[in-house]
């Protein structure tokens, strides 16, 4: 990730979101809002029990909305070619 | 072995990823770029300890809920009116501010809260609408119909500054919710404020640091209690500037925006 990306805009379904990116007790989140009537969704990258990662909410109970955002914002860092 | 969010993780993965819960429920309400007083959301408000020697920060709803509404649904017809039973419609009560002048008096719902209550409301700036009339190209003379351009308006060198308050907790007695709301006060407006509150011609009472402690700790009588209200910030220590009109809308809604022709602001005082 760049340091200096703190700060970005990514697409989604309905138009653009912009995403904070903050360090709370060196864990990275990510906290994304909306432009439509949509809360605020925070996220971090979390591991399951075989060592795979995945996307989840903070607190728990938007999975599938932090899978979805999960993948655009890890889209935003991949090196671009 | 726990599950979160219906994924099987470990135990200090589980762990890790509630203390994360913890501390974004600390953090994540501090961020908010806009507060919109329509929404009755929660807000970050500083409230003393019993012992008036400490405050936490804690989150607040926005709209101050006098003790005598019973349920949520008494809130909700104060908040947007409602039709009683013979048709007659009663106007919403808007009790996002609290009118310094009108703080004591007698049977207002904000008495007790501004002698026990007192609190602060954390700011890194507010909007506020200037209406403009343009004139008629014929006669010459102002419209009736105003075009209202939005500013934000900030404290200079500031990050963030402090609003009175006043809060009060509430109980909903047919479902048991806990809520405290507040409402920030509000003072006549300052030299600035005059030109871009020029409807209403007020402010919210913007305190320094050491009328903040003493709003928040000190033991104020009445007549301290309408001196701190009616504090009105200098003019010299502010800024505003002109914001575009979908603000609540976009992005950044502190951004600058230029509007073309729009009598510039006086700020030599």
């Amino acid at each position: 990730m760049n340091p200096g990306d703190d700060n970005f805009e990514i697409e989604v379904a309905g138009g653009k979101a912009k995403v904070q990116r903050h360090s709370i007790s060196e864990q990275m989140i990510f906290r994304v809002i909306f432009l439509v009537k949509i809360p605020p969704l925070v996220l971090t990258h979390a591991t399951r029990e075989n060592g795979n990662r995945f996307w989840t909410s903070i607190p728990k109970g938007r999975q599938s909305e932090a899978e979805e955002i999960g993948k655009l914002i890890a889209e935003h860092f991949k090196p671009k070619q | 072995m726990c599950f979160y969010n219906g994924q099987k993780v470990t135990h200090a993965e589980f762990i890790r990823l509630k203390q994360l819960e913890k501390k974004v429920a600390n953090f994540d309400f501090l961020i908010h770029q806009l507060q919109i007083g329509f929404d009755y959301g929660l807000n970050a408000v500083l409230k003393p300890n019993d012992e008036k020697n400490d405050f936490d920060i804690v989150q607040m709803e926005w709209g101050f809920i006098p003790s005598y509404l019973r349920t949520r649904e008494d809130v909700n017809k104060m908040r947007h009116g409602y039709k009683d039973a013979s048709g007659k419609f009663h106007p919403p009560i808007t009790t996002l501010n609290a009118v310094c002048e009108e703080l004591l008096k007698p049977g207002k719902i904000y008495k007790e809260a501004a002698v026990k209550r007192r609190c602060l409301v954390l700011s890194t700036g507010f909007y506020e609408w200037r209406h403009i009339f343009p004139l008629n190209k014929k006669t010459g003379l102002p419209l009736k119909t105003a075009n209202k351009i939005p500013y934000f308006i900030t404290v200079k060198d500031r990050g963030y500054f402090f609003m009175a308050g006043i809060w009060q907790s509430w109980t909903d007695r047919s479902t048991g919710e806990y809520v405290e709301t507040f409402a920030i006060v509000t003072t006549t407006a300052n030299k600035l404020m005059e030109q871009v509150h020029n409807s209403k011609m007020r402010m919210p009472t913007i305190l320094n640091e050491d009328l903040a402690y003493e709003w928040m700790f000190g033991d104020l009588d009445e007549k301290r209690i309408l001196e701190i209200a009616a504090t009105q910030y200098p003019t010299q220590e502010m800024q505003a500037c002109t914001i575009a009109k979908d603000f609540r809308e976009i992005i950044d809604p502190a951004k600058e925006f230029e509007y073309e022709d729009l009598p510039a602001l006086e700020f030599n005082f």
